[in-house]
């Protein structure tokens, strides 16, 4: 028991940090689409890797089209594979 | 399938298969798919015509049909394919059976010309050009943002430097947000009920 209270207030913690909602997921977001390469920069670094979601707050369904469109884009050479 | 359910009956479970095969294959056949390749930047507007003329007739030989075709320009390539740097980049939106995809996907690759293709089904057509015809018309009318292509390229040589950081922040956030965790347990309960309903207010 003493064990889950410790616990308890360390989930609380994280979550009160920033709550921040999937720019993605509103009814209102743009399509992610690997023809929209604007958009899909905004979801690599400068390097040319894909931004983890726990810093682009993506939800997991929506990182998963974003992965697979700029996996397209890539290799339809609009985006490249790295930056060097 | 869902009008063979009941018609089945009790036998059910034995003839839902193939039922549900047959139905499938007699009509989903044709699909919906979007095709985009790339040719080769020396060749003439004329002879990428013909080439997708070529690719046209290849999907119309196999009874399907094309919905939709756009040319988006003399494009930069992100990186050199077989040493070219830029190449004409042309999108077909069809419906077709798999032997049209397979065929079609074959000739792409037979084909010198062509640089890359990518053959993806779709749900629907979106019958308004694409975003990359929005582009290439501002592009046409400012004649502005052919210069912001060509800026990151020249820039990588000095970029190195700045790079390194990049990733480093990575790094940097995730030892922040352990910190903030770190540091917050000292905070009573009390502060932390208020900070979860500003934030979320906000979202």
């Amino acid at each position: 028991m003493t064990q889950l209270e410790i616990t308890r207030p360390s989930a609380r913690r994280q979550s009160n940090k920033r709550h921040k909602s999937c720019p993605l997921s509103h009814p209102s977001a743009p399509k992610v689409d690997y023809k929209d390469v604007k958009l899909l920069q905004r979801y690599t670094t400068e390097r040319g890797k894909i931004v983890p979601r726990r810093i682009s707050a993506v939800s997991a369904k929506k990182q998963r089209e974003l992965a697979t469109a700029i996996k397209r884009a890539r290799h339809l050479a609009l985006m490249p594979f790295v930056v060097s | 399938m869902v009008v063979f359910l009941p018609l089945a009956g009790g036998s059910a479970i034995g003839s839902l298969c193939p039922t549900g095969h047959s139905m499938i294959q007699k009509g989903d056949d044709m699909r919906l798919y979007e095709c985009v390749f790339i040719i080769r930047q020396d060749l003439s507007s004329a002879q990428v015509d013909s080439i997708t003329a070529e690719f046209c007739a290849i999907i119309t030989d196999h009874k399907g049909a094309v919905k939709k075709q756009e040319y988006w320009g003399l494009k930069t390539m992100a990186y050199k394919i077989k040493k070219n740097r830029k190449g004409h980049y042309v999108m077909l939106n069809f419906e077709a059976d798999g032997a049209a995809v397979a065929e079609l996907d074959r000739r792409l690759g037979l084909n010198e010309d062509v640089l890359r293709a990518l053959i993806t089904s779709i749900d629907a057509i979106d019958p308004e050009p694409s975003i990359m015809m929005k582009n290439t018309r501002e592009r046409a009318g400012n004649d502005a943002p052919a210069p912001d292509d060509d800026a990151p390229a020249p820039a990588t040589d000095e970029v190195d430097e700045v790079d390194a950081p990049v990733d480093d922040i990575d790094d940097e956030v995730e030892v922040e947000a352990v910190e903030v965790a770190s540091e917050t347990p000292e905070t009573p309960e009390t502060t932390e009920n208020p900070d979860s309903e500003d934030n979320h207010d906000p979202a």
